[in-house]
């Protein structure tokens, strides 16, 4: 190791207040990533390309070598999925709690113990328990802070009130397909539209546009 | 010359208890030995000493002079770990010691000059360790075990005797020190004797001649010489903790407010010499008769008492013992705590100890198959996975910048699937009815997805992807059409 790499990592560690998820205009949109430190939350409906969100942000932390956590209330993780999409499994913790009160329980046990990348996926709708307090949210937003860690919510609808640093608001555009007339018709994609519906330190409304393509399709 | 530590633990069977037990130290507690018209007094707490009960009475005598006094019998189990727990700080100034039994151990400390200024701050530090595992110890060094085990006895510790100083040493202290056989304790005093340096004095044959080899061995003790060398101890044989109970306990709190405080004092003893419990071993004695046996995996070394706690908690609710409990032991299994090297250039490592406490907590809290690290398994059909323990790989030594990401649309598996009614006209989807339902906007399929042909049931199925207003599904069919997962 030289030290002008030496140099460059410290620089880029000094630099590094942000997580990227890779997506480019998401990242635009965020003022460079996920906020370490801060608690984001994405909601949408259904299709509307959270679960993609949460893939691509889970591959950029653990293909940098950070440690990652699953909070998955709704048991939808695929993990062939998560690898052809570029996750290290290897650094990513699968938790697979039964109800929003342990999810959130576990979320706060694990963050703590220093995950760069915590996410809370709340499955869908109905979400299975009760309602939990916004104090237990408030209380993830700080354990987030107390860590330096990046924290994504995703649910189908807004639940940590004021809690988080940045609120998105996800939406399903169309689905693309590929092919007409006799050949074959293919599902290619997504194209989904995220908006900024709260930030603490940015002017709200903003958007943007992002495309995914189905493993299928990218393939051929 | 070989220098000797003597490590004491007065009144053994009550500082034993007392560490179990600590509550009991201010109150009027004897240790009895003995049962029914035999049972006597061995030891008693301040408190009781100061209202006239002393070793020697019988238990009758020392209750008419305080009715209120706690008795408690003797507990092999609490002396027992006692030692162990004396031994194992005596084993951290120094790989010589011999086990003496009954509170008492010898300390091989030639060559320790180094790491300590004097030998009274190497006595001190001792004494120290010993309070840290909540045993009140004394401490004496010389060149031989009696004069170094006698220095410990004195109340003033810790006590050093120079080197070659001995016999000066022993001279003015009475000569019940030696604990001379009773019989020639007597002829002794007859004789007019009442220090060490008197018989010291008397010439060694004459005093052979009268008591035999047991006067030539104590004319030697006296004059400081003690040729026994040191036997020095072998490796522990495992961490252990526990106690005899007073009651059996038939409800699981009070066991486990027992239990906290036994696995607080193993946690100090494997934090004391470096290492973490990978496996916990728990005998339950049980009322009338018999044990219940069981061990806990835990799924990294650790020394936290909360969670170790938990886990018995579980698995006492899991399979209640069957009877009411007795006694109990605590064995740790001992391994090396895991470290984490820290990286100052590339993301922060997470401390091993921590996260297997949690882990181990989340288990307990969700089960083991619900939290773990994914891994993919081979085949064709979709939605099919394993878990692991999670077990990371060390962070890279330089930050480095994330992948670029494919941008792929992921999918969101339904466990258990979701059975669907699928109207179809002309051989093309017209809607779905069902838990998920809407007119179909444009589908595609069928994808046919074959796995095991060789087998004498082999899985084939045909998929489709759905789009209808509400999203974007994958469909197949079995007996029936069933929903296995939706794109997001």
């Amino acid at each position: 190791m030289s030290a002008k790499e030496l140099l460059r990592a410290l620089d880029r560690r000094r630099r590094d207040d942000f997580l990227s998820t890779t997506l480019e205009p998401l990242d635009a949109l965020l003022g460079g990533g996920l906020p370490r430190g801060r608690m984001v939350e994405l909601a949408g409906r259904r299709s509307a390309g959270r679960f993609s969100i949460v893939m691509a942000t889970l591959a950029a932390a653990t293909s940098a070598g950070e440690a990652a956590v699953l909070v998955d209330l709704g048991d939808n993780l695929d993990p062939q999925i998560a690898a052809a999409n570029g996750v290290d499994l290897r650094r990513l913790l699968w938790i697979r709690p039964k109800t929003l009160k342990d999810a959130v329980h576990a979320v706060e046990m694990i963050a703590a113990t220093g995950f760069q990348l915590v996410v809370l996926d709340t499955g869908l709708p109905p979400i299975r328990g009760k309602r939990v307090p916004e104090a237990a949210w408030v209380r993830l937003g700080r354990t987030a802070e107390a860590q330096s860690s990046a924290m994504l919510i995703s649910t189908p609808y807004p639940m940590t009130g004021t809690a988080s640093e940045i609120v998105l608001n996800a939406q399903r555009l169309r689905a693309k397909w590929s092919g007409r007339g006799k050949s074959p018709r293919v599902l290619a994609g997504l194209t989904i539209d995220v908006a900024v519906t709260k930030h603490r330190h940015q002017k709200e409304g903003c958007s943007a546009r992002l495309e995914f393509l189905t493993l299928e399709y990218s393939n051929s | 010359m070989t220098r000797l530590a003597s490590l004491l633990v007065p009144m053994f069977p009550l500082a034993a208890r007392l560490r179990s037990e600590p509550e009991l130290l201010e109150e009027a507690l004897a240790i009895v030995e003995g049962n029914g018209n035999n049972a006597h007094v061995v030891a008693a707490t301040r408190r009781a000493r100061r209202k006239g009960i002393h070793a020697g009475l019988s238990l009758a005598q020392a209750r008419s002079i305080l009715p209120k006094l706690i008795a408690r019998g003797r507990d092999t189990e609490c002396e027992r770990t006692a030692q162990e727990a004396l031994l194992e700080v005596a084993e951290t100034f120094s790989p010589r010691i011999e086990d003496a039994g009954e509170g008492i151990v010898f300390i091989d400390i030639s060559g320790t000059e180094r790491h300590f200024p004097s030998e009274r701050e190497l006595a001190l530090a001792a004494i120290r360790a010993c309070d840290a595992v909540g045993l009140p110890a004394r401490c004496g060094i010389a060149s031989s075990k009696l004069a170094a085990r006698i220095a410990a006895e004195l109340p003033k510790s810790p006590t050093i005797v120079e080197r070659g100083g001995e016999a000066a040493f022993l001279a003015p202290l009475p000569l019940v020190r030696l604990s001379p056989e009773l019989d020639a304790a007597a002829t002794l005093q007859r004789w007019g004797l009442t220090s060490i340096g008197e018989l010291a004095h008397l010439p060694e044959s004459e005093v052979a001649t009268r008591l035999g080899e047991l006067g030539r061995e104590l004319h030697y003790a006296a004059r400081g010489i003690d040729p026994r060398p040191l036997i020095p101890r072998g490796l522990p044989p495992d961490f252990r903790e526990g106690m005899d109970l007073e009651w059996p306990l038939v409800a699981l709190d009070p066991f486990l407010f027992i239990a906290n405080a036994a696995l607080d004092r193993l946690a100090k003893r494997l934090e004391f010499q470096g290492f973490a419990c990978r496996r916990l071993e728990l005998t339950l004695t049980l009322d009338p008769d018999g044990y219940d046996a069981r061990a806990i995996d835990l799924p990294a070394p650790t020394r936290d008492v909360k969670t170790m706690l938990t886990l018995i908690r579980l698995e006492l609710e899991k399979k209640a013992p069957g009877a009411p409990v007795t006694g109990f032991s605590f064995v740790a299994i001992p391994d090396r705590p895991r470290r984490a090297q820290l990286s100052l250039f590339g993301p922060a490592a997470l401390s091993p100890e921590k996260l297997a406490t949690t882990i181990a907590r989340l288990i307990s809290m969700l089960g083991e198959e619900r939290v773990g690290m994914p891994q993919t398994v081979d085949g064709t059909l979709p939605d099919r996975y394993a878990i692991a323990p999670y077990d990371p790989p060390p962070p890279p030594d330089i930050a480095r910048p994330p992948r670029k990401s494919r941008g792929l649309v992921a999918v969101r598996v339904f466990r258990p699937p979701i059975p669907v009614e699928v109207i179809v006209r002309d051989g093309h989807f017209i809607a779905l009815k069902g838990e998920i339902s809407g007119d179909v906007v444009l589908s595609s399929g069928p994808w046919p997805v074959e796995e095991g042909w060789w087998k004498e049931t082999p899985s084939f199925r045909e998929y489709w992807d759905v789009e209808i207003p509400s999203g974007v599904y994958r469909v197949y069919r079995d007996v029936e059409w069933i929903v296995d997962a939706r794109y997001e």
